[in-house]
């Protein structure tokens, strides 16, 4: 007798959504994962940021997060996701995270020891190490800074073995260093028989009884037109990310506790002017965080090329845009904060339904923007830089310590900030905390049976590190937990 | 089987229906006619130059129509005016010769057969159409009675044809503004009917909503209303046309009127060509806008000793007879012109068929293949995409002048690499722009047209015919000015716009010689306003 395998539809193919796919197809489910990008070659990567944002980025690199100040937001969408764009740091969930998560949101069998495997697992697919060789020169001067300022830092493990400097991590990497999971995992999952298709839309989740009985999706072809398609599944895993996931459940009126609770990094950019050339247009973006600050503040090195730095010189331009033609000697730093402010994640009324997303930040947020600019702008004078650049309307350039100071005790003007932000979660946290939880410890949509969450819409809160590692192994630990229960129930 | 059976006896039903209608008002109207009258009104009618001229004016209007149904449609597919004008000439011509209004779904059917639409979604547009004529002729018929006395009946007609619009329109612009909340109603409605159902009414309603998708873009809804008004003055033009005939004074206001009334009277089912509703309806309400005194003359657009001379008439009040006279000759006109051309259209594009785009859609079904492997794959419809993506911002002058006031030329930069880099930032620009939430690009746009708006008070000229000095001096004054909103406006076309501008090789290229005679110790501006010749 031949047994008929359990079919689970994964939408969106990111992260979460591929670790998932690899993991149940390895199990023997029988996986369709719905991706609504392209499948893009390598070939087509490393382009022009400017074609890169039309290829790669959803809605074209535009989806701003509205509140009393817009915040810039992007991700992906393509096979792969947004690790496809990012820069490939890596983290393990910080205990004291785990710990609070456990606190607040009762997060059952979630320990580091139940994790540990999971990241190895994680690490070893997408091969993230050290960086072998010499740091490019934008982290050398950033090192500088951190030597005279005595702070904590630590250099960022990359899931990029073989980084050859193309400065390509925002663009796709043409050379396939970068172990996006389109690279890594993906030719995996197809090995074990996961099917991937791309240009695929879910409109709608189709519910009845108390599960979900099929997917309403729209399919483009390559060569126009498009297939309004209903697929039917045993199981569905919505991984699409934290903007669509919640949108596409609430689209589903699946509401309780969906999209209430939208979490960011918001992020200040702000670019340097050394006397020597850095070249940080030819290099991987800097790759030491101090982590003095952290959990709270974090600084960092950004990504850099000629057009990044007329926006991060944009606020002032009538001042700043002398200094462009000394793109050679610059490099793009950011102060990340941790997020406490309050967002959410609506499908648009209007239109197509397509995500409406709202952050308001906090006092507090504020208040660690205004000290962490004043903390990376002494580091980077410290560092020989003889002008910073911040991202804040009339404030075109700090040239010594004591302005950069100033800003420990004041707070900046919050309408004078321009904020962008690549890192959203917690739309849909998980838990055992019905009060404020989307779906259980594993991902299990509560009044639902069949329906699961693995991307960074699950994360319970903001973790204050790149959150990728934390994704992957998440995913990992709820996909086997899945295969492990639903082993035995199967067709 | 049962399905189709029960079509055609609803069809049948409403072909009886229609027969019976028109046998009824032609009975009416033939006895309250006296026929020698007519036989008078008919033998001294003053056909020249006025007939010619109503059926020019008539043609002109089918090929407005033709241009809103290249707007409706123009989202979706691409077609001229002439072959739109064609296709509404034919779905006419076909209710001339054929009954139930079976016109509506030739025209839809060839125009789905015309651009390789889906036949629900060409339907969809010919109610859009026939919607929009409604609400047109209803506005018209009520701009007219307030301009000139109508009758309390007519009135009484009008309110109820305006009381079926009223509760069409809020559907229909609900499955235009509202397409996917429409979509998750449609299959929470039709869910529990089983499978096949609910596959058949999401297919319909996607078909639908696409329909009426050009009513998303107000830019495009304007356009497409004010067409229709303009479609049916000209309607009503060719009305006033035929009144010199019957020497009954030449009144375009009371034209619109009759023409609103007889318009809105065919909408009751009658035999094909509108055979005696339209008889009726046009010679009742020519006698009751004739019957009171009031906006009955041309004047004060044509001086008196003009009109007197083209017109050396003067019947204000219409008896019942030439009321009748007058409603044929209309009517002919309107049957005669639109079904010749209806004919013609339909020979000559019988022999082109199975040459169009609609026939290849149908023959290969795009993508497929790799679907039918998916036992668990439904396919519920398909939609072609028979044009190139349209952005909700195009590239215009005024983007590309914009942009040419936000980025700076580089010292080192020729006006030609300059304005190539600009255009190409332009371009970026509005795809970047196109790309946002429908919300915030509406304000955008709302934004744009205030900036504009204001440039033309400053400048005396379009934006994009002001000199760069002064464009410059405009867009820094918004863009860094005391107003906070309009600083924010400008924050991300600035940054759009230099992101593009500065990743262009050729500024690059510029920065990097700059930079190299920085170093060999020669110092000058980087940036200038205005290139350099």
């Amino acid at each position: 007798m031949i047994e008929k395998r359990s079919q689970v539809l994964i939408i969106g193919s990111g992260a979460g959504g591929t670790t998932t796919a690899t993991t149940l197809a390895q199990e023997g489910f029988d996986v369709v994962v719905l991706e609504e990008g392209g499948r893009h070659p390598l070939s087509s990567y490393g382009q022009a940021p400017t074609k890169a944002m039309q290829l790669l980025y959803r809605n074209r690199g535009m989806m701003p997060i509205m509140g009393s100040i817009p915040i810039g937001y992007v991700e992906g969408r393509c096979l792969g996701g947004s690790t496809e764009i990012n820069s490939g740091f890596w983290h393990r969930l910080p205990p004291e995270f785990l710990l609070r998560w456990q606190a607040r949101f009762g997060l059952r069998d979630f320990s580091m020891d139940a994790l540990q495997t999971h990241f190895d697992w994680a690490e070893e697919k997408l091969h993230v190490q050290d960086r072998n060789g010499d740091w490019p020169k934008s982290t050398q001067v950033f090192q500088r800074g951190i030597e005279a300022m005595q702070w904590s830092a630590q250099e960022v493990r990359r899931a990029a073995t073989g980084c050859v400097n193309t400065n390509s991590c925002a663009t796709g990497c043409p050379k396939g260093a970068k172990q996006g999971v389109s690279v890594a995992l993906v030719p995996e999952a197809e090995a074990a028989g996961a099917r991937f298709i791309t240009g695929a839309r879910a409109k709608l989740l189709i519910k009845s009884g108390g599960k979900v009985t099929g997917v309403l999706a729209e399919i483009t072809h390559p060569e126009g037109g498009s297939h309004l398609v209903r697929i039917d599944a045993d199981y569905v895993f919505v991984c699409a990310g934290p903007t669509q996931t919640p949108a596409l459940l609430r689209r589903s009126g699946i509401k309780e506790h969906i999209g209430d609770t939208f979490q960011i990094h918001p992020m200040l950019k702000v670019t340097a002017l050394f006397e020597e050339e850095i070249d940080a247009h030819k290099s991987v973006m800097p790759l030491l965080q101090v982590k003095e600050f952290w959990p709270d503040i974090s600084l960092g090195g950004s990504f850099f090329s000629v057009g990044h730095l007329a926006i991060n010189l944009a606020d002032n331009w009538l001042d700043t845009r002398e200094s462009i033609v000394n793109y050679r000697r610059m490099a793009s730093y950011y102060v990340g904060v941790r997020g406490t402010g309050s967002g959410s994640v609506r499908a648009s009324m209007t239109g197509d339904g397509d995500a409406v997303l709202k952050y308001e930040l906090s006092d507090v947020d504020v208040r660690h923007l205004s000290q962490g600019l004043a903390r990376l702008s002494t580091l980077l004078l410290a560092a020989g830089a003889s002008e910073v650049y911040p991202c804040v309307y009339g404030l075109p350039k700090i040239t010594s310590e004591l302005d950069s100071v100033r800003w420990l005790d004041e707070t900046l003007p919050r309408s004078a900030l321009s904020l962008t932000t690549v890192h959203g979660f917690s739309t849909c946290p998980i838990g055992e905390r019905p009060e404020r939880c989307a779906a259980d410890s594993y991902g299990k949509v509560h009044g639902l049976t069949n329906l699961y969450l693995g991307d960074a819409s699950m994360l319970p809160d903001s973790p204050g590190i790149n959150p990728q590692g934390t994704i992957m192994a998440i995913a990992r630990r709820n996909a086997l937990n899945f295969a492990q229960t639903h082993k035995n129930g199967r067709n | 089987m049962n399905s189709t059976l029960k079509v055609i006896k609803s069809r049948g039903a409403i072909v009886f229906a229609g027969l019976f209608v028109s046998i009824l008002l032609l009975v009416m109207t033939s006895r309250t006619i006296k026929w020698d009258n007519v036989s008078q009104a008919f033998a001294t009618a003053i056909w020249l130059p006025w007939v010619p001229l109503a059926v020019a004016t008539y043609m002109v209007g089918m090929l407005l129509r033709g241009l809103r149904l290249k707007q409706l449609v123009g989202g979706e597919a691409t077609v001229t005016t002439a072959t739109a004008s064609n296709i509404i000439a034919v779905g006419y011509a076909v209710n001339n010769i054929l009954p139930a209004r079976l016109g509506e779904f030739a025209r839809a059917g060839m125009l789905a057969e015309r651009t390789g639409l889906p036949y629900a979604l060409a339907l969809t547009v010919t109610f859009l159409e026939r919607l929009l004529d409604g609400l047109t002729i209803l506005c018209l018929f009520v701009a007219a009675s307030l301009i000139t006395p109508t009758e309390a009946w007519m009135r009484n007609a009008a309110q109820i044809a305006g009381l079926i619009f009223a509760m069409v329109l809020p559907c229909v612009f609900f499955l235009a503004i509202f397409p996917q909340v429409s979509f998750n109603l449609a299959s929470q409605v039709s869910h529990p009917f089983g499978r096949k159902i609910h596959h058949k009414v999401l297919a319909l309603t996607t078909q639908v909503s696409r329909g009426f998708s050009c009513l998303r873009d107000a830019t495009s809804s304007l356009t497409v209303l004010l067409l229709s008004f303009i479609i049916w003055i000209v309607e009503g033009l060719m009305f006033a046309l035929i009144m010199p005939c019957f020497k009954i004074t030449l009144s375009p206001i009371k034209a619109m009127a009759v023409m609103a009334f007889t318009n809105l009277g065919i909408l009751v089912p009658s035999t094909p060509g509108y055979l005696a509703v339209y008889h009726r309806c046009c010679s009742e309400a020519l006698q009751a806008v004739t019957s009171k005194p009031g906006a009955s003359f041309l004047p004060p657009f044509m001086p008196a000793i003009i009109s007197q001379a083209i017109m050396p008439f003067n019947i204000a009040t219409v008896d019942p007879s030439t009321a009748i006279s007058y409603a044929v000759v209309v009517h002919l006109i309107f049957y005669s012109t639109v079904t010749i051309w209806g004919v013609i259209a339909m020979a000559r594009y019988g022999v082109e068929l199975g040459a169009t785009a609609a026939l290849a859609w149908e023959a290969k079904p795009v993508g497929l293949a790799e679907l039918a492997s998916e036992s668990n794959f439904a396919l519920i419809t398909s939609v072609p995409s028979l044009k190139s993506e349209e952005l909700p911002i195009k590239l215009t002058p005024f983007w590309i002048a914009l942009t040419e006031a936000i980025c700076p030329a580089v010292a080192k930069i020729d006006s030609t690499q300059q304005k190539q880099a600009c255009k190409m930032a332009a371009q970026f620009l509005c795809e970047e722009l196109s790309a946002l939430p429908l919300k915030l690009r509406t304000l955008i746009k709302i934004g744009m047209f205030g900036f504009r708006f204001i440039a033309i008070a400053f400048g005396l000229n379009l934006f994009e015919n002001l000199s760069l000095d002064k464009r410059v001096t405009l867009v820094n004054a918004w863009s860094f000015g005391k107003i906070g909103l309009t600083r924010k406006m400008f924050k991300p076309l600035r940054s759009i716009a230099l992101l593009a501008y500065f990743e262009d090789s050729a500024v690059q290229k510029s920065l990097d010689d700059m930079e190299a005679e920085r170093k060999t110790g020669t110092v000058s501006p980087a940036m200038t306003e205005v290139p350099k010749p």
